[in-house]
């Protein structure tokens, strides 16, 4: 089946274009004069489009809460390199002002259910010598604050969180983060990418704070973000020229555009009675099933399901050829999946993480389509469990 | 992108779905495409084998896997507007047919890892997946005819119609439930016309060079592959004798040779040219060598036979036989014993009879069965 057909089941991964996102950019299109230039130019070509970076800029931090300047707001290629960027100028510097004698100690602390873009991080950081731990994630997957104040050094110079999980949807609690964070006047890092127009964000921009931002998550174009930095965070980072070269202008126009209509209450009240309902219905028809990090606060539209006994991969390719596009674990330049390092670090074996999969809404997602949905995931479901039974049973040929 | 119709279910279950095997070569796309355009409900699987190399020989950091391979599938299966899907085989493939080329090799054998790969990942590991997604049959762009005899009942393997490619010797393997269920369809072409079809469908592929002979090596030689793969304990050196005792030289390690060599032998003796590998004392670790006529042979016993067409195992059977890919087959008397063992006396002597490798049992242009060589008759 041709993706043209396919009911889109995951939203996480990336949200189809927003209606505003292709508003903003038919009205971009159809003026091309908006689309000259290089907004750094002094002439009025230059000025136009840099009024656009402006205006995003704007709606972004109306978006994100009360007291919040648009100046705070840096808009960077994707989700991933906000992350990695923020990091590597937070460390760097840390590293740098500590001077020679300092290299060895400067600590970063961050989470085994990081997204794999900070994940990637911790190599790196560690040939510079810094020291990284990770903080204990619940089985639940949610990182657990109680035991970051025992874990804190005075060399602690980072600690970096994911806000919302994008694999299971569980949500970190940054109320505490925040309290520590700030008690101890350390630069905290949120990976927003899943929390930004999913949940109220409530930020306090006295603390010495970023956030990462992605684009391609609220419907905007890819290859677009931003980070959020406080005042006192820029205050610790040497550099802040994070991005050169010229902006990807009709990207960021989409951001702002969505950015403008976000609204966290409204989508979740679409949102979450269609997923309680195809948890509720997965539950009650289909035996041996695991809904991870349910028993925490989750945003509204991911769910991840472990069927007992199934390949997820496999379970997703089926569900593909139906005419379903869900998600298993983290997929590879390649295409292929590994188990998900989520499911791994929430304390899951092997084959039950490759038993996963995720499926993710979004507030188009209607519910006659989970419906058509579920009587498909039953029978595939069914029928994967006899197929790898069988084949356990032969251990050989077909 | 998504749009969230009420579709039907229905026109998905009537038409036959069939997995294609897809390397992310020209005969693979094309066997694609063309059972595409004959109607079948097609899905490419790709199948990540072995560990990324890069074009130098090192590994390749992080966790993605042959990208060029797996994107030229992608592209065609876009193309011809078919799901493909990449599924990790590595673990199969490593313990199904790396270890065992190793194995075989220290075990001063010589191996066909392709038909390895074949009997146990194409077209065994692979069947699972299909189960899985409910496909019928897998094709392959292997170059062999499958034909279903109708009276007997059974399917039969033949040649390929091209000489030049034909795979049928690395086929042997195959049983009737598994021939049941595959399709070749480039048997029936030769290669110049399959790229002409490519070129002209469309496929990027057209002008791909044909896959290396290893394809897990890479591009260095297989001796350092198993060299860097094991213990140097496994590898003991030890002399080189002669078939008369005569002690010769001295070798690296009984792996890096294979019946039949004469390169690189470093033979301490007055005419080296005249002396060939043909056999292995591995019990005292030592090389045999002896002259080209001593490579000469005509009995042999192989182990794993496979029947694919119905033989009477009472009376000896008169066939020909293929003892390595590109020998022409010659005339035989085989004779069945317990265990999948046969014993096979070629009416001529055969040169470099090599153990490990298949021996594949013909009629004409059609396979009848083939083992893997175990032994010579008494080497000395």
């Amino acid at each position: 089946m041709s993706a043209r057909d396919a009911i889109y089941l995951d939203w996480n991964a990336g949200a189809p274009l927003h209606p505003e996102s292709v508003k903003a950019l038919s009205g971009l299109l159809e003026s091309r004069v908006a689309l000259t230039g290089n907004p750094s130019s002094i002439h009025s070509y230059g000025r136009r489009v840099k009024c656009i970076l402006s205006d995003a800029r704007e709606s972004i931090s109306w978006s994100l809460g009360n007291g919040i300047r648009p100046e705070q707001i840096f808009f960077t290629p994707s989700g991933t390199e906000a992350n990695q960027i923020i990091i590597r100028s937070v460390l760097e510097s840390a590293i740098a002002a500590k001077g020679e004698s300092g290299k060895n100690h400067v600590h970063w602390i961050t989470t085994g259910v990081e997204h794999a873009s900070t994940l990637r991080m911790i190599e790196w950081a560690k040939t510079l010598g810094v020291s990284v731990s990770l903080l204990p994630v619940t089985k639940d997957g949610r990182p657990d604050i109680s035991v970051l104040p025992e874990m804190l050094m005075d060399e602690t110079a980072l600690i970096s969180v994911i806000w919302v999980n994008n694999e299971t949807g569980v949500i970190s609690d940054v109320n505490s983060l925040f309290k520590v964070a700030s008690k101890k006047n350390i630069f905290l890092h949120l990976d927003g990418a899943q929390a930004w127009g999913k949940q109220p964000l409530s930020l306090d921009p006295g603390m010495a704070l970023a956030v990462s931002l992605s684009g391609c998550k609220i419907g905007a174009l890819s290859g677009t973000g931003a980070l959020w930095i406080t005042d006192s965070a820029r205050e610790k980072i040497r550099e802040t020229d994070f991005r050169v070269g010229t902006e990807n202008v009709l990207g960021i126009a989409t951001l702002g555009a969505v950015a403008r209509v976000l609204n966290p209450e409204a989508w979740a009240k679409k949102v979450r009675p269609i997923m309680d309902y195809l948890e509720d219905a997965v539950c009650r028809n289909i035996d041996g099933v695991i809904i991870n990090g349910s028993a925490n606060d989750r945003v509204a539209n991911t769910s991840n399901f472990t069927f007992d006994g199934i390949e997820g991969e496999g379970l997703v390719m089926a569900l593909d050829l139906a005419g379903f596009s869900v998600s298993a674990g983290s997929a590879c330049l390649s295409g292929k999946t590994d188990p998900s390092h989520v499911l791994l670090a929430m304390g899951r074996t092997r084959a039950q993480a490759k038993a996963s999969i995720r499926v993710s809404i979004g507030e188009s997602t209607r519910l006659d389509c989970i419906e058509e949905f579920l009587n498909v995931l039953y029978v595939t479901v069914k029928h994967l469990r006899e197929t790898q039974t069988r084949w356990r049973k032969m251990g050989c040929a077909p | 992108m998504a749009k969230d119709g009420v579709r039907s279910m229905s026109k998905q279950i009537d038409r036959i779905k069939i997995l294609v095997a897809m390397s992310g070569g020209v005969d693979s796309s094309v066997t694609a495409a063309l059972l595409k355009k004959q109607g079948y409900d097609v899905v490419g699987v790709h199948m990540l084998l072995s560990e990324p190399v890069t074009a130098c020989g090192a590994k390749l950091t992080g966790r993605c896997c042959s990208p060029i391979d797996s994107c030229d599938a992608r592209r065609v299966c876009e193309k011809i507007d078919i799901p493909f899907y990449v599924i990790d085989a590595k673990d199969a493939f490593r313990g199904k047919v790396i270890d065992n080329f190793i194995h075989e090799y220290l075990s001063c054998r010589t191996p066909n890892p392709c038909i390895q790969c074949n009997s146990e990942i194409k077209f065994k590991f692979l069947f699972e997946k299909a189960d899985e997604l409910g496909c019928e049959s897998i094709a392959t762009g292997h170059y062999a005819q499958i034909r279903h005899d109708a009276i007997a009942g059974k399917y039969r393997l033949f040649k390929a119609l091209d000489p030049q490619k034909d795979q049928s010797y690395f086929l042997f393997g195959l049983t009737q439930v598994v021939l049941k269920r595959v399709l070749m369809p480039l048997g029936a072409f030769p290669k110049t016309l399959v790229r002409k079809m490519a070129d002209e469908m469309g496929l990027s592929v057209a002008n791909k060079e044909d896959s290396q002979e290893i394809c897990f090596v890479g591009d260095g030689e297989y001796k350092d592959f198993i060299e860097n793969q094991t213990a140097e304990t496994l590898r003991l050196k030890g002399l080189i004798r002669t078939t008369n005792g005569q002690i010769v030289g001295e070798h690296d390690g009984l792996h890096r040779y294979t019946v039949g060599q004469r390169k690189g032998l470093k033979l301490i003796t007055n005419d080296p040219g005249r002396f060939f590998v043909v056999g292995f004392d591995s019990l005292n670790r030592a090389l045999i060598v002896g002259t080209e006529e001593e490579l000469f042979r005509k009995d042999l016993f192989a182990t794993g036979v496979n029947w694919i067409t119905h033989v009477d195992g009472l009376r000896p059977i008169k066939c020909k036989a293929r003892i390595r890919s590109q020998h022409k087959e010659a005339a035989c008397v085989v004779t069945l014993f317990e265990n999948d063992t046969v014993r096979v006396e070629f009416d001529e002597p055969q040169r470099a009879i090599t153990p490990g490798q298949a021996i594949v049992f013909y009629d004409e242009e059609e396979v009848i069965g083939g083992a893997v060589i175990d032994r010579l008759l008494s080497l000395e």
